[in-house]
């Protein structure tokens, strides 16, 4: 071999070493966790979980680039040598997708039990908390009072014809959102009410993030996005307001909790569930709903985020994530194959 | 022959870490249900999404490049072959957009020219309305920031255009002919070929862009779609997602060979001797207006960044927080970027000497075309292909302890990223090295060798002299092009080995603007700092050698 190639091994052999050894089966030592939640909201909760429990929280956060749906392709192609012992999802139907592909482990955590019964796994695949909801965000500029948008269904309103705008529905919370809508509807309904919002020109954002940003900016005039973005605008001081859609005779607004779950044969099994106590726990939702991610608690007793005033009032769908799971995929087909053809 | 021997060696590691990955991706879309089948393809080419990307992607690659060229070859005129003043400067300022992640130049320029932009209120207050027009957006938009991020590249290959022309045959000309038709007739058709393969290489970036496209939400176009199918799709139908990427590969492969073709023959050093070198043209009273076309170029694409995330970030109060939020970040990419550029001038040094050498041969076309390869293939393709081919315990389903080890070594460490980056941006070092490695007129070291120097030796004295500066141009850029990188930071970093881009990107869409523009600006420092060491470093020349 060419002597220039004995460069190459300390540097390669620096960084393999870089990867600590995974914890004794007893605890304590590395943890590995997905995050799907934004890095701005769950890493100081994280980081506080490392100083009360000793271990080390090595997480891989979800990004705008590539989306929550990477996380999860990522989970599901480590399937053989899985690398992750934690799955922190933002939402739940892709959680719910895993366990159907057998990535996940049941673990019921004893710090949820506060939980009402339908935010939890009964087989204890996974556990749900601290919401978003799905909300029509108005810029204020554009709209008058008293003439904003009421309900979803206002994309497929010629009255705001090319003016109203979505996230990317293969993606995040809104690809949830369009695989409820379908549930709800039915295949036909719902597929009608996308076709009719394509022709009336509704915008398509790479992500809510974006969305929002387009209303807040006056690019569009409303755009339906999670709680936590809307958030975003109201604290920049954007000219926008939350509108909570769907409340006078129709469904209600949706609510999208965050998830966390046991991936299974992850390298620290006991490490990821003292990480699942603390996450499922109701310090983690109470902190989540004080902080910028104004989360929704769902236990009842945590109060609302005071930035999203009239939240607790709000009135929310009921539905059956399992069934949605099942939906992801052919509705995910539908989107890419007739939506934004 | 150890020069053969260290040659075929780097080539066997950089199929084993470049070229595999691609290989496997594009195998995997010749199996369905678990047997060799075409019918991924014929899925994928039944398709009539196909057309539609194939319009979008060549329509945006299309625009970057034509608009790259009227950036970047009557820069290369007017720095080479003009009198304009402080033309010295220039030479050593156009190449610094290569070193500016394309993210960020279009993240400045939404905060300019998109909704609410600070230029686009400006013009809108000009205009007496209440809003300005948004000019960032759009395919249009996305051509304007990339073509702002590679028109050097024109540039570079252009001025090796117009430096080819000879005294003798331009002044031959300007004996019946104007300044103007000499240029028209003589020196311009030198040049074009240098021109158009700059452009073809100006069309791959474009066409391979991510991160540029997705900021503008532009959903027809090859990369975005490749990520929406990995990302959705991946586990389902593989095979499928990488029958999508594969007509994207052939059109960057077909590409390449072109570009390369056309910049083959044509050296970015001088080597021996050649004619007296042709008069500069005379600008007189084109020189007002040829300056300020200068100044605009770097002003957009160098002063505009700067001046943006300075105001962002203004006044720093938030810096000492954003650089302890972003600490692990910023120091995982600078580790990770800074290990990739040692393992790529390691594989790229010798791969570059075979191709750059007098008799480049089959090796050295080889080598030539394997380095490109792995960037032909779209990032987001690349870094599926890296999951799959170095997180396994077995071989064509046999177990195997060996490749598990492996596995356990590389994979959930920031070995993953280091090699991922190395493959990834081994053309751009390669391309920088046989540069360098052409200013090493042969006949030097046949001298030295006829004098009884040994090779090492040779290296020691002669080659190493006379290249060690483009070796470590050719590190800058690639340590500035993995700083930046996007894809592969957000799809396969280890658990706790997160890179910067991502973060910024996260921040951008969060609108936290001061945080932005203080790691946006640190970004920029760690990026062009090598940059400011090499401009830094004495020029070798070969008479000292």
């Amino acid at each position: 071999m060419h002597p220039r190639f004995l460069l190459l091994l300390p540097v390669l052999a620096l960084f393999c070493g870089c990867s600590k050894e995974p914890a004794p089966a007893t605890g304590g030592g590395r943890v590995t966790v997905a995050v799907a939640l934004d890095q701005e909201y769950a890493e100081s909760l994280l980081r506080g979980f490392e100083k009360s429990s000793g271990l080390q929280v090595d997480a891989h956060y979800d990004t705008e680039a590539t989306k929550t749906t990477g996380l999860v392709q990522t989970l599901l192609a480590e399937r053989d040598r899985p690398r992750t012992d934690v799955f922190w999802n933002n939402e739940l139907s892709q959680t719910i997708r895993l366990q159907d592909a057998g990535i996940l482990a049941p673990y019921a955590p004893t710090s949820a039990t506060d939980l009402p019964a339908r935010w939890r796994d009964p087989n204890g695949f996974w556990t749900a908390f601290g919401a978003r909801a799905r909300v029509l965000l108005v810029n204020t500029d554009k709209v008058k009072p008293g003439e904003e948008p009421q309900t979803v269904s206002d994309l497929a309103n010629p009255r705001w014809r090319g003016r109203a705008c979505i996230g990317n529905p293969l993606f995040g919370t809104t690809a949830t959102h369009a695989a409820v809508l379908f549930e709800i509807m039915g295949d036909a309904e719902a597929r009608k009410f996308f076709l009719d919002a394509k022709a009336n020109g509704v915008v398509v954002a790479a992500s809510n993030g974006q969305a929002m940003q387009k209303a807040a900016n006056g690019e569009v005039a409303w755009c339906l996005t999670d709680t936590d973005d809307a958030a975003a605008a109201l604290r920049e001081k954007k000219p926008v307001r939350i509108v909570f859609p769907d409340q006078r005779r129709a469904h209600g607004a949706l609510l999208i909790p965050n998830s966390v779950a046991l991936v299974k044969g992850g390298p620290n099994p006991e490490g990821g569930k003292r990480l699942i106590e603390f996450i499922a726990g109701a310090g983690v939702e109470r902190r989540l709903s004080e902080g910028p991610s104004v989360q929704i608690p769902l236990r009842p007793e945590l109060p609302g985020p005071a930035l999203l005033m009239g939240i607790r009032e709000m009135k929310t769908m009921d539905v059956d994530f399992g069934a949605v799971a099942k939906r992801m995929t052919s509705t995910a087909d539908f989107i890419r194959d007739q939506f934004l053809r | 022959m150890r020069a053969r021997i260290g040659t075929w060696a780097a080539l066997v590691a950089l199929v084993a870490v470049a070229v595999l990955p691609v290989a496997y991706m594009l195998g995997a879309s010749f199996v369905a249900d678990g047997r060799l089948s075409l019918e991924n393809w014929r899925h994928v080419l039944a398709e009539g999404r196909q057309w539609a990307l194939l319009r979008g992607s060549l329509g945006l690659a299309g625009a970057a490049a034509g608009l790259a060229v009227l950036l970047g070859a009557p820069l290369a005129f007017l720095l080479q072959r003009t009198d304009l003043p402080l033309r010295r400067a220039f030479r050593a300022l156009y190449p610094t957009p290569l070193f500016i992640p394309p993210f960020l130049l279009t993240i400045t320029w939404l905060y300019l020219l998109g909704p609410k932009g600070t230029l686009s209120n400006l013009i809108g207050r000009l205009l007496g309305r209440d809003e300005g027009p948004v000019l960032m957006q759009g395919l249009w938009g996305a051509a304007a920031a990339l073509a702002l991020s590679w028109y050097p590249i024109v540039t570079l290959l252009a001025s090796v255009g117009f430096r080819s022309a000879q005294a003798s045959e331009e002044e031959a000309a300007r004996l019946h002919a104007s300044g103007f038709q000499v240029f028209r007739r003589v020196t311009l058709p030198l040049a074009l070929p240098s021109i158009v393969s700059g452009a073809l290489f100006v069309f791959l970036f474009a066409l391979n862009s991510y991160a540029v496209p997705n900021l503008l939400s532009l959903q027809g176009v090859y990369t975005i779609e490749i990520v929406t199918q990995g990302t959705n799709y991946g586990s389902k139908d593989f095979g499928r997602v990488t029958a999508t990427a594969a007509p994207f590969l052939l059109i960057s492969i077909g590409l390449l060979v072109c570009a390369r073709r056309l910049a083959g023959g044509r050296r970015l050093a001088p080597v021996g001797s050649r004619g007296a070198p042709p008069r500069d043209f005379a600008l007189r009273r084109a020189r007002g207006p040829a300056l300020v076309f200068v100044l605009l170029v770097l002003g957009l694409s160098v002063a505009a960044p700067v001046l943006t995330f300075v105001a962002k970030a203004w006044p720093f109060r938030v810096a000492r927080q954003v650089i302890a939020e972003a600490r692990p970040e910023l120091l995982s990419t600078l580790g990770i970027a800074a290990a990739a550029t040692a393992l790529a001038l390691a594989l790229g040094v010798p791969l570059a000497r075979a191709a750059a050498s007098a008799r480049p041969g089959r090796l050295g076309a080889a080598a030539g075309f394997l380095t490109f390869l792995p960037f032909a293939f779209p990032g987001a393709a690349l870094a599926l292909g890296f999951a799959r081919v170095w997180n396994r315990g077995s071989v064509f389903g046999v177990e195997s302890p060996f490749v598990a080890w492996l596995s356990d070594l590389v994979y959930p460490t920031p070995a993953i990223l280091v090699l991922a980056y190395g493959a990834r941006f081994l053309p751009f070092a390669s391309r920088a090295l046989e540069h360098a490695f052409e200013r090493v007129t042969p006949s030097l070291e046949e001298a030295a060798a006829v004098a009884g120097a040994t090779r090492l030796r040779t290296l020691r004295t002669v080659v190493l002299p006379l290249s060690a500066r483009g070796i470590a141009a050719g590190g800058a850029l690639f340590f500035a092009l993995s700083v930046g990188e996007m894809e592969l930071g957000s799809l396969i970093s280890p658990h706790g080995w997160g890179v910067i881009t991502p973060r910024i990107l996260n921040k951008f869409h969060f609108l936290y603007e001061d945080w932005v523009g203080v790691a946006s600006l640190t970004v920029l420092a760690v990026a062009l700092a090598p940059v400011l060491l090499v401009a830094l470093w004495p020029r070798a020349e070969e008479g000292r050698a």
